[in-house]
């Protein structure tokens, strides 16, 4: 549990300053880097057991929608020749990220402790929407 | 067996800690470069889940 609380708060960290970056291609990069180590993250807790076949099918839509919007994001940048541009759609898909990662993580705990997993499904649908 | 489990998942949340907080302390202007290598890191992610999530399936079964 004491983990658990740890991650929680380290993750609320990095998405803290996610949202404080200004620089829209280090914004993207940020996010990058942390769906690439969720990612990463989520398989290696399947392959060690500690996350099942069926948390890991649950989670799906979410890690979906994450990793869907960072795709998306990347294509909204354009290079000004000196650097990265983003715009209203782009800031747009850096909520979505943010919202579903945030999904992601409760899942993936929720997991870990073993406890019920009740995701805001309605909150989850809207993001999914705006990402399709 | 589950403490070395532990350990090793303990592990590898510090490696995702250190290397997710090492690029968030960058706060200057993103290079091309720098997008490529990532985007490249993350495809290679993505693909892992993917068969990690389409191996899962097939497990399951259909229903």
């Amino acid at each position: 549990m004491a983990m658990s609380v740890a991650r929680s708060s380290v993750l609320f960290l990095i998405l803290a300053l996610t949202a404080c970056a200004q620089d829209p291609g280090r914004r993207w990069l940020q996010a990058s880097t942390i769906m690439t180590e969720t990612n990463h993250q989520v398989v290696d807790l399947h392959e060690l057991g500690i996350l099942g076949d069926h948390d890991l099918i649950q989670m799906e839509p979410y890690l979906n929608t994450a990793n869907s919007a960072v795709n998306k994001a990347r294509i909204q940048l354009r290079w000004d020749g000196n650097r990265f541009i983003g715009g209203s759609t782009f800031d747009t898909l850096m909520m979505v990220f943010d919202s579903a990662i945030d999904e992601v993580t409760r899942y993936r705990d929720a997991a870990w402790t073993g406890d019920h997993v009740d995701p805001n499904a309605d909150k989850v649908d809207k993001v999914r929407e705006i990402v399709q | 067996m589950i403490e070395a489990q532990v350990i090793l998942a303990i592990m590898g949340a510090a490696k995702s800690i250190i290397v997710t907080g090492a690029e968030l302390l960058k706060d200057t202007p993103a290079t091309e470069a720098e997008l490529e290598i990532a985007e490249a890191e993350l495809k290679s992610s993505q693909a892992r889940l993917k068969a990690a999530i389409e191996a899962a399936k097939a497990r399951i079964g259909p229903g």
